[in-house]
């Protein structure tokens, strides 16, 4: 300990073992569920319309792959805005709860109130009162995807010890240089798990607004081509779906990488 | 025994009484505590758990105020956190996210100023606790010595005229505490600062200061005052004297008479 952090080792024969089985192992998981898949479909007989077989969900994905790409990037939009309005709009509310216990006992039963309401119900009226473009979506995403920002930047801007915030307020600080210089970093860590849940959130929030009230994206594709029957094209649009919501997880997690390094969590996950 | 309050005190505390209202009604912490500290004197208190050791402390440092009586740092009244003191709490309370050098220019940009300005003050200090070579590690990459060195350079950054510290080798091993003990006197001795040591051990408590302050269990008063004339520098080997078993046993009854240390 006393010497530090030496160079480290160049991987060792298991080290590149250990790391290729890191890889092949959920690829191999993934290929045991396709062939799973595939293996029911033929083996029961399922017809098409109820459940395609993996080769036909993929022949439809390269085939109408203009049209999918359009529509997820139509979803990917409502996603990243209603997950942006719900980090900015939920980190606010966290610091003003936190900051002043008035506003906690009044805000915090309307936050919570707010999930209680299903989305579903609502969207349509957001489209009244929004109108048919953008802005009804992002409102129903980011009113599925602030709450656990608020939820768990509120418990991390929380959990500073007294003594640290006694240390800094001796120091001279301020209110607001307490949030910048401790609590803010501090919380870092349940910001950032409050993201993670936000951004799958925000991938349900965009479907259910664009079954109600919207003629593009890939809610609006899984809508029209299950009234169809089009089982393949069914498919086709969850897995992008998948795709986009493991790979804006994935982002998040990048992204915590960067910003919180010291962190345990981070630093355990080598 | 009133101390007359100088104008030349480090820490002058008249009359200081604090009060709070909890759960159980007011209790009372603190009961009328007359304290004067000289310029570079090392006082340091002990008492039984609870007895408002930690409440003097924040009174001294501007985080409570009186309910009674007046507070006054080198002649001024105090009216909040001030730019006069150090702290060190039991806990190293450094900022995961901070190298060292970071977390011990933390009051530079908390005051707003420069930290370029200071980073060679910060440097000397790091030095002078012996974390030569450690800068720029992270505090999780430190043991709980180092991390509490690391603590004491940033109470020391400003080159305060007067350090407070809560406990500060609470939760360190028996051996690293004999040894920070033994480095604090050599800092002190080397920087002149004047220091105010809250503790529960009677021997860091004879082996550092120049006067042990007794405390009484809730409503805290002081209640005995042992001055300790050992030459300096002590040795750890002082320790082991019959002088300095004498003063501990005086810290010790006047303790007990009090009702115990916990």
């Amino acid at each position: 300990m006393l010497s530090g952090a030496q160079a480290l080792p160049a991987p060792t024969e298991a080290e590149w073992r250990r790391r290729l089985g890191n890889i092949l192992l959920p690829l191999g998981l993934m290929a045991a569920v396709i062939f799973a898949w595939w293996a029911g479909v033929k083996f029961f007989g399922i017809p098409d319309y109820l459940l395609p077989s993996p080769g036909a969900v993929a022949e439809r994905f390269v085939k109408d792959h203009d049209l999918l790409f359009r529509h997820a990037w139509a979803t990917l939009s409502v996603i990243l805005l209603g997950f942006a309005v719900s980090v900015v709009v939920g980190l606010g509310l966290a610091l003003l709860v936190v900051l002043n216990p008035l506003a906690e006992r009044m805000l915090m039963p309307l936050v919570v109130g707010s999930q209680t309401i299903p989305k579903v119900a609502i969207a349509p009226l957001f489209v009244v009162w929004l109108g048919f473009g953008l802005a009804p979506k992002v409102a129903v995403t980011f009113l599925i995807a602030f709450f656990p920002v608020v939820i768990s930047a509120v418990t991390g801007l929380k959990s500073v010890e007294n003594d640290m915030l006694d240390l800094v307020r001796a120091m001279g600080a301020r209110t607001w240089k307490q949030v910048w210089k401790v609590r803010l970093p501090t919380a870092l860590p349940q910001i950032f798990s409050g993201f993670r849940i936000a951004i799958t959130s925000a991938v349900v929030g965009a479907i259910v607004a664009e079954f109600v009230g919207s003629d593009s994206g890939l809610g609006y594709l899984l809508l029209t081509s299950t009234a169809t029957l089009d089982g393949s094209l069914v498919w086709s649009a969850l897995l992008m779906l998948v795709a986009i919501g493991i790979a804006l997880f994935v982002a998040v997690v990048r992204l915590e990488k960067l910003v919180i390094p010291w962190h345990v969590s981070v630093r355990n996950a080598g | 025994m009133t101390a007359p309050v100088a104008l030349a005190d480090v820490i002058g505390l008249a009359g200081v009484s604090l009060a709070y209202s909890g759960k159980a009604g007011t209790v009372l912490a603190l009961d009328r505590i007359d304290l004067a500290a000289r310029p570079g004197e090392f006082l340091a208190v002990v008492g039984p758990s609870g007895c408002g050791k930690s409440t003097l402390l924040k009174l001294v440092s501007g985080l409570l105020a009186p309910s009674a009586g007046e507070v006054r740092i080198e002649g001024r009244p105090v009216r909040g956190p001030h730019a006069s003191v150090g702290v060190v709490f039991q806990s190293p309370l450094l900022m995961p996210w901070r190298t060292v050098i970071e977390n011990i220019l933390l009051p530079i940009e908390i005051r707003g100023e420069r930290t370029a300005n200071y980073a060679a003050a910060a440097r000397q200090l790091i030095e002078l606790v012996g974390l030569g070579g450690f800068a720029d590690r992270h505090p999780y990459e430190l043991s709980g010595g180092m991390q509490q060195r690391v603590g004491l350079c940033r109470a020391l950054v400003t080159d305060p005229p007067l350090l407070l510290m809560d406990e500060p080798f609470g939760a360190l091993d028996a051996m690293t505490r004999e040894q920070m003990n033994a480095e604090l006197q050599r800092i002190w001795m080397e920087r002149q600062k004047t220091v105010l040591l809250i503790t529960h051990s009677i021997t860091e408590a004879v082996y550092l200061a120049d006067r042990v302050l007794v405390m009484s269990p809730r409503p805290g008063r002081i209640i005995e005052e042992v001055p300790i004339s050992l030459p300096r520098p002590r040795s750890l080997g002082m320790t082991e004297t019959v002088e300095f078993a004498q003063l501990a046993n005086q810290v010790r009854r006047a303790l007990n008479a009090a009702g115990g240390i916990d």
